[in-house]
């Protein structure tokens, strides 16, 4: 899950940024509402979250240019306890959910899986593709019945494509989903990732579960 | 209207102590008024009742004749037929010579008797009296001398006058006529008294008020008394007494009404005032006393809005306070929060451990500026601050101020260049005065452009002593000058850096308010701003004492 979060505080970035890396999402950073939109009209995200009081331009202009351009990205606003208009406004602009500082960090993640779960449609966490099965909540995988481990690398990836079945995905839109959008990947890094991952859930009896479509990219049926 | 409270029951007695005292005046001079109206009025109905007396009296005076001692009394009932009648009749009795009962009213029953008083100088006298028939009454008592007839009015007449002598009118009362007083012959009169019929007139002028001790002996005396019932006298007057009571009740109680309305219409803006009082509550302070009082009333509703103005504004500044900490305080409270959940997920990630207690450390500076300042700005707010005095030598202070921040400033690249005059030395609030200063440098340090120099100087100006501070900026423009000391006002750029609230510069204001230091700022074109203070010549000079100062 790739996610963008704009917040003004340093201290706020830095130690979101690292948990919510370390829970298994992708993250980018801004400081300002400028560096925000600028981000957003250079990829693609799963999620926003997005601090309401920013210098240049503010939370909710934001949101508002967003949906202004037709996006639909699913938006967690983060506000003070005494901004109620604020999150009003934000909630009609078309923020989906809201987050009152100071906020549990555990509440955040699930928030945020929640989402995701909108996004792809799938209200129940657990997802099953043959004899693998993904639980998206608790990031576990088991293959008939036998729990599988992966990286977190693999299994955003597996999860990707699971919540994208039937949807032929391209390499360029994994790395970009998968890794902060600043960073420098390698181009093969996700054939590697591609075929560990069929080796770990691989079953006999099965058909492959990862596809490869020439020339366009990878796709799980 | 229900409470027991002191003030109500002060409020109804106003208004009861008026109506009463004014009911009881008027009651008074009612009362007094009325009194002396039945007086003259009772007078008056017994004047008129005396004066019939009096003229019947007169009637028979006239009637009563005598002639050689032979007293007639010419009493026809016809004409008077109130001495006869059987219900209420009148009475008379006349006498002769003050004993000889003469003549009586058909009325008067034989065997009784009017009552007579003896009368030494008076010759009439009217008073109350019990009749016969034991009604109550009033009578006239009358001493004459009846007059003398001798047959021929006419010759004599003029006999009299062609002697010179005036013939005594019937009249009662001592100026009724001219009697022109006997010769001094009057003794050597015929004394014969028996039956002398034919004795004409010797000329003596004669009248029922002639004293019949200068007429001598020879001519008879008479009294009279008649008697009336006063029944209908009374009645009048018992009728004039209901009428006057009746009325004076009547007007007793539209007096009262009226004073009643009045005073109540007249208390009416107190009610007005002190209802709308009643309705205040501690959660309605914006509510003042509104209308439009009487000249009375005004100091207390102008004094009171006063005081619920003053408590207003206290109650305003205590929830800005309040709600100025929480939202100041918010940023880094969720950054301990995200950090030590955060932290205590992975806590296997040594750099970010360290990382973490230097940030706590930070972080409890932040909170502890903050909420510094804003209690040093609510107390400057409240007027609670006083400015002490004490001789501080500003050269001392400032690098003082600057040792306390070099070390971060350095880390910016930042130095100081100070040029203050060592032998300057203020009577001014030592505390204030550092803080001043302090959040001047910390501006300067945090905020200027990295790499710069602070300079601060002192320099003579007109009043007393400019103390500026100068340092290079980076994104200041005019525009924002005139928000600079707004409270919470920070350029954006200040703002991500993490560090202070935007009231440093709002608390320079505030002491320097406090100080009666002048505070200025200006920039430059090349992007030096510089803030300047105005330290008063009396500020230089030597002064004892503490001096308060109300703030606001």
């Amino acid at each position: 899950m790739k996610v963008l979060l704009v917040e003004d505080s340093e201290r706020l970035r830095r130690s979101l940024a690292l948990g919510l890396g370390n829970s298994g999402f992708t993250v980018d950073t801004a400081a300002d509402g400028a560096e925000g939109l600028e981000f957003l009209a250079s990829y693609d995200y799963d999620a926003l979250v997005l601090d309401l009081m920013l210098p240049k331009v503010p939370g909710l202009e934001v949101l508002r240019r967003l949906r202004e351009e037709g996006s639909d990205l699913h938006v967690l606003i983060l506000s003070a306890r005494d901004q109620v208009q604020d999150r009003v406004k934000g909630l009609e602009y078309g923020a989906d959910d809201y987050l009152i500082k100071p906020f549990d960090f555990d509440e955040l993640c699930a928030r945020l899986h929640a989402l995701m779960r909108r996004r792809y449609r799938a209200k129940n966490p657990r997802l099953q593709l043959g004899a693998v099965e993904i639980d998206t909540s608790g990031k576990k995988v088991w293959k008939s019945g036998e729990p599988v481990h992966l990286t977190p690398t693999e299994y955003q990836l597996l999860e990707y494509l699971a919540l994208r079945r039937g949807r032929v995905t391209s390499q360029g839109q994994l790395i970009e989903h998968l890794y902060p959008s600043e960073s420098e990947v390698g181009s093969n890094v996700i054939e590697v990732v591609v075929s560990t991952l069929r080796k770990k859930t691989h079953d006999p009896g099965s058909p492959p579960l990862l596809e490869t479509r020439r020339g366009f990219g990878y796709v799980i049926e | 209207m229900s409470s027991n409270s002191s003030a109500t029951r002060n409020a109804h007695s106003l208004r009861s102590r008026l109506t009463r005292s004014l009911l009881v005046g008027t009651g008074l001079l009612l009362l007094v008024t009325g009194l002396i109206l039945a007086h003259f009025v009772e007078s008056w109905l017994i004047g008129e009742f005396d004066r019939g007396l009096e003229a019947k009296a007169r009637t028979f005076v006239s009637l009563t004749e005598q002639e050689d001692l032979v007293v007639e009394l010419d009493y026809v009932e016809e004409f008077l037929p109130e001495f006869a009648r059987d219900e209420d009749p009148e009475y008379f009795q006349m006498w002769l010579d003050e004993s000889e009962d003469f003549a009586r009213s058909p009325s008067l029953e034989s065997g009784r008797s009017l009552s007579r008083d003896g009368m030494r100088e008076a010759r009439l006298r009217i008073r109350d009296v019990r009749l016969p028939d034991g009604r109550d009454g009033r009578q006239v008592q009358v001493e004459f001398v009846p007059l003398i007839d001798d047959g021929d009015d006419e010759e004599d007449l003029e006999e009299c006058r062609s002697m010179g002598f005036v013939q005594a009118s019937s009249q009662t009362g001592p100026a009724a006529e001219e009697v022109v007083g006997a010769d001094d012959d009057a003794g050597d009169r015929d004394e014969s008294d028996a039956g002398d019929e034919d004795d004409e007139a010797d000329g003596e002028g004669l009248g029922e008020n002639l004293d019949p001790t200068v007429v001598g002996a020879g001519y008879r005396s008479a009294s009279l008394v008649i008697a009336r019932g006063r029944d209908e006298l009374d009645e009048r007057i018992l009728f004039f007494r209901l009428a006057l009571g009746s009325v004076a009740l009547l007007l007793m109680g539209a007096i009262t009404l009226l004073v009643r309305w009045t005073v109540r219409a007249g208390l009416a803006p107190v009610e007005r005032v002190s209802s709308q009082v009643e309705a205040m509550g501690a959660d309605q302070l914006e509510l003042r006393i509104e209308g439009d009082p009487p000249a009375e009333l005004v100091p207390l509703v102008d004094k009171l809005n006063q005081l619920l103005g003053r408590l207003e504004a206290a109650f305003e500044r205590e929830r800005r306070f309040s709600s100025d900490v929480a939202h100041e305080l918010r940023t880094p409270i969720s950054e301990l929060k995200s950090l030590s959940d955060v932290g205590g997920r992975w806590p296997g990630d040594r750099e970010s451990v360290q990382e973490f207690f230097d940030d706590v450390r930070h972080i409890s500076g932040h909170m502890d500026e903050i909420v510094g300042q804003l209690l040093a700005l609510a107390r400057a707010d409240a007027g609670l601050e006083v400015a002490a005095k004490d001789a501080v030598r500003l050269r001392a202070l400032v690098d003082e101020v600057w040792r306390g921040i070099e070390h971060d400033a350095n880390a910016r690249g930042m130095d100081l260049e100070c040029e203050v005059d060592p032998e300057l030395t203020l009577r001014s609030d030592p505390g204030k005065l550092e803080r001043i200063v302090q959040n001047l440098l910390i501006n300067a340090a945090r905020y200027g452009e990295e790499g710069g120099t602070i300079g601060v100087r002192s320099r003579k100006a007109p009043g007393g002593v400019a103390l500026s501070f100068s340092n290079p900026t980076v994104d200041l423009e005019d525009g924002d000058l005139s928000r600079l000391f707004d409270r919470f006002w920070r350029k954006d750029s200040a703002r991500s850096s993490g560090d202070g609230a935007g009231l440093g510069l709002a608390l320079v204001r505030a002491f320097s308010d406090l100080l009666g230091i002048a505070v200025d700022v200006k920039l430059a074109e090349d992007g030096h701003v510089t803030f300047t203070l105005t330290i008063p010549d009396a500020a230089l000079t030597r002064e004892d004492g503490g001096r308060r100062v109300a703030a606001g």
